[in-house]
């Protein structure tokens, strides 16, 4: 029943699933997501992760003696790009804010313009 | 009211949790414990402006609920690069920017947050459809859902 209002109310048809990626070019973020899409892909997803880890072999008998795993602390990257991303999203809710009167506080705005977000 | 329920869940954690995080800089931990000030700014603020005169529209309740949506995300990277959990913490960040896109959308127009609810009603529909025809669930639950 909640199904057949929401389709009367939004007109939805199975002609408007809608592909991300083209959202992103409505949005102008396309050239982001672009630039991310390597870490976010399937194929880039599961060489990092063989990338981990690896095989000692004994060739002499062909067996496989341990695996080892490397050590790669990739944590710094994410959370540049995690701050990157989580800095334009406050940017975009303050400025769509700002139309609906709110005053941001001299102290916070400061702040905000020395981390060079507004 | 709807606004209300949702600002009942904690995004004032961001800042507690900069606080725990022992593989964040100097640099990172400052930008986050301001974000976390400030989204906590933004957020009361929007919530005292709702009242029974001056009710938010539905492109405002989207924006609101996706930059929440987006908060909880941030604090569930960084709980997961703390532990070392890195595989899934870039599929959290995928869903992050893909918040984001939507977040812009709605930014930029007040008609847009019809295409989130498009695309969210799609997804739930699909699911079901899938589960159906799978025989996973019955036609009667359909009703209850």
């Amino acid at each position: 029943m909640k199904f057949e209002r929401i389709t009367k109310e939004f007109d939805i048809n199975k002609k408007d699933i809608i592909n991300i990626e083209v959202l992103a070019r409505k949005a102008g973020l396309y050239d982001i997501y672009a630039q991310h899409y390597r870490m976010f892909s399937d194929e880039a997803h599961s060489s990092y992760t063989t990338l981990q880890g690896y095989l000692l072999i004994d060739r002499e008998n062909n067996l496989i003696t341990g695996i080892r795993h490397r050590n790669i602390d990739n944590s710094h990257n994410i959370n540049n790009t995690l701050i990157a991303f989580l800095g334009k999203a406050i940017g975009y809710y303050t400025m769509y804010m700002q139309l609906g009167n709110i005053e941001i506080p001299e102290e916070i705005e400061k702040e905000f313009k020395k981390a060079w977000i507004i | 009211m709807f606004l209300l329920n949702l600002g009942e869940s904690n995004f004032d954690e961001l800042t507690l949790l900069a606080n725990q995080c022992k593989k964040l800089n100097k640099k990172q931990y400052k930008k986050i414990e301001l974000f976390g000030r400030m989204a906590t700014f933004l957020i009361t603020n929007t919530l005292k402006s709702e009242s029974e005169e001056k009710k938010l529209t539905g492109n405002q309740i989207t924006v609101v609920s996706l930059f929440i949506k987006i908060l909880n995300r941030a604090e569930s990277i960084i709980l997961t690069t703390e532990r070392g959990i890195e595989a899934d913490a870039i599929l959290l960040l995928r869903g992050l920017i893909e918040q984001i896109i939507m977040l812009k959308l709605c930014c930029d127009d007040d008609e847009n947050y019809k295409i989130y609810v498009k695309k969210a009603f799609l997804a739930q529909k699909g699911t079901v459809n899938e589960l159906l025809d799978k025989k996973i669930i019955n036609i009667k639950i359909i009703y209850v859902i």
